[in-house]
């Protein structure tokens, strides 16, 4: 993925300010640009016209297109003095937004820790969730695997039976100590979101890789 | 868990040992006319009694927590440790004042009055002679039983830490001052045999009940902080809210207390945020488990955390903006056609209303104050006249750098209809 810019609104409020540190903070660690928008609301970041690579950090997500960073409270990616990790929930998602997220990874110089959740088999009497994986899913943390070496980027996984999806992310980041929870839209998803899910119960920075940055929404 | 690693098993043994101790300083002490081993003996009896007590509380302390005990029981063991700290400081005192006096009746202004009153004297070995069977007999008893008691204390204060029962580690000390003392009166036995010099035993004497005085003190100041609530200390504390800080989302320790029941730590902490609730239940769990690892590598096996998530302290207050007619943020009061009153909260607009004020600057003020605004802002540099008349109104006068509403999140809302 080619880093473009990185867009946020500029409001004088104390959330405005924490966001706009963050924006900036982000920045000087892509070494690209920061841009701010005085004043924007939600009708100025909807119309801008957002080139390929460009990273937008704004409180809620405006764009599908575009790859937003919701950075919720927090000032600075590793303001906490957090690990430089990023949690990425592997889905069946096409290696393409996965191998964007990663390269962003890189280019933070990021660890990435794949989570996966996997229902228990019934008839496996094994503690250990790996053994409880379909051979799709298997195939799935693989791809993600050999994306992350091919990248460069130094990874972990973690395969778990969750009781709930988006739960057992947000509990994982927290507990792992991540600076970022790096998600992509699910693209056959009828109703219900995971990224909204995330939206309401994350208190970790939200990554959401657009599906097409700088096309049209 | 291996059986022998219980506490009751470990209480059985030490039973057990007293039992054999008893046996053999009596009979021994009567056989060879030993007032010393013989009152050894029955101190020993007294000790059955304390073991005793201590399975007693054992069990009391495994009780489960309860609503007429919500923190459970375990502060039944801190009892024990405080009065085992009073009893060993109580027996290294007596010790030292027993070896002081004797060693200071060598000097010969101090002998005859101690000749005639000593208010710690001390037990002789035998009444009568003191024959080679005699003196093995004695040797035999005092080192066999000081070498029990001190294989018994190391297993007995191994098995209380394993299991975090610290009435087990400070019956333990109790039974290591018992070898201790048997350990003096061997080394006493020695020393007259050897040396002649029966002396050399007061000072080692000083020596033990210099380590008694410590152990007590330390098992003491234990069972006291643990039944006053003392807080486990600063740097623990410290650790604690330098983890909870980590924590994605935490806006700040809004109070923290900690304290042990028993060998039990108990944190209760209060965090601020501004996190979503379904946002706070994860990081409540999450905090929870951080606390108790770190409780864990302080030493503290055994954790109780009671974390609450709350908002910060609102801030709530009210500012205007002074808007000219083209809505841009005037350069003065006198120049506003209208004010914006934003209601601030955490200082965020919450709700933000237009007032179109009537009359002349007085008239502004005095709206603006019925309106319970606190701070009026204009943009640019201001005027020193309004800035010093708001002041004298209670009204703080701010100026801002730009023109736009927006920048300062008081924009129209275009979805309110």
């Amino acid at each position: 993925m080619d880093i473009g810019r990185v867009i946020a609104p500029e409001r004088l409020t104390r959330s405005g300010t924490t966001l706009l540190a963050f924006a900036e903070d982000l920045a000087a660690r892509l070494q690209c640009p920061c841009v701010r928008l005085l004043g924007a609301g939600p009708d100025m970041l909807l119309k801008f016209d957002y080139e390929r690579g460009d990273i937008l950090v704004a409180p809620r997500p405006v764009r599908r297109d575009v790859t937003m960073l919701v950075p919720f409270d927090e000032a600075g990616l590793l303001a906490r003095g957090n690990a430089p990790r990023a949690l990425i929930p592997l889905s069946n998602n096409p290696s393409t937004t996965r191998a964007d997220v990663l390269s962003l990874l890189a280019a933070l110089g990021f660890e990435a820790l794949f989570w996966h959740t996997t229902w228990r088999d019934a008839g496996n009497p094994s503690a250990d969730a790996r053994d409880h994986l379909a051979a799709d899913s298997r195939a799935t943390i693989a791809e993600a695997e050999s994306i992350a070496r091919d990248a460069g980027v130094p990874f972990r996984t973690i395969v778990t039976t969750a009781d709930s999806m988006h739960y057992g992310i947000a509990l994982a980041a927290l507990t792992e100590e991540c600076a970022l929870v790096a998600m992509s839209r699910g693209r056959d998803a009828v109703r219900g979101s995971y990224v909204k899910s995330m939206l309401d119960c994350s208190a970790v920075p939200l990554l959401v890789i657009g599906r097409n940055p700088g096309g049209s929404s | 868990m291996n059986r022998w690693m219980s506490p009751y098993a470990a209480m059985s043994v030490i039973l057990a040992m007293y039992v054999v101790k008893i046996a053999a300083k009596l009979s021994v002490g009567y056989a060879i006319n030993s007032p010393m081993i013989v009152g050894d003996g029955w101190h020993n009896v007294s000790d059955i009694i304390e073991a005793l007590l201590v399975i007693l509380m054992l069990w009391l302390s495994s009780r489960p927590k309860s609503d007429h005990y919500p923190f459970g029981r375990k502060n039944a063991e801190s009892l024990v440790a405080l009065s085992t700290g009073i009893g060993l400081l109580a027996l290294a005192a007596k010790l030292a004042a027993q070896s002081a006096l004797s060693l200071l009746a060598l000097v010969p202004v101090f002998a005859g009055p101690l000749g005639v009153w000593n208010p710690f004297p001390r037990e002789p070995l035998v009444t009568g002679g003191v024959g080679s069977v005699t003196f093995w007999l004695a040797l035999a008893v005092t080192a066999g039983c000081g070498a029990l008691s001190f294989v018994a204390s190391r297993y007995q204060i191994a098995v209380g830490r394993k299991t975090n029962h610290p009435s087990l580690v400070a019956d333990g000390e109790e039974t290591k001052s018992d070898g201790y003392v048997e350990l003096i009166a061997a080394a006493g036995i020695l020393s007259v045999h050897f040396t002649g010099i029966p002396k050399l035993e007061d000072a080692f004497t000083l020596f033990i009940a210099w380590k008694l005085s410590s152990t007590g003190r330390e098992l003491f100041l234990g069972g006291w902080h643990a039944l006053l609530q003392h807080s486990l200390g600063k740097e623990v504390e410290e650790a604690i809210r330098t983890a909870t800080m980590r924590l994605a989302g935490a806006a700040k320790v809004a109070d923290l207390k900690t304290f042990k029941v028993g060998a039990q730590a108990v944190v209760i902490i209060k965090v601020h945020t501004r996190a979503s609730l379904e946002a706070t239940r994860m990081m409540k769990k999450a905090l929870c488990e951080r606390i108790a690892t770190l409780l864990d590598g302080h030493g503290f096996a055994e954790s109780d955390v009671y974390a609450r998530f709350d908002c910060p302290s609102p801030d709530e207050h009210r500012l205007a903006y002074a808007l000219g007619s083209d809505g841009r943020i005037a350069t003065a009061i006198a120049d506003a056609a209208s004010f914006r009153i934003c209601g601030m909260i955490d200082g965020d607009v919450e709700r933000a209303r237009d007032v179109t004020p009537a009359g002349g600057f007085w008239q502004v003020i005095e709206l603006l104050r019925s309106k319970r605004v606190a701070e009026v802002r204009i943009r640019g540099e201001g005027v020193p006249k309004e800035k010093a008349a708001c002041e004298a109104a209670g009204l703080r006068y701010v100026t801002v750098e730009h023109g736009d509403p927006a920048a300062y999140g008081c924009d129209k809302d275009d979805d309110l209809s």
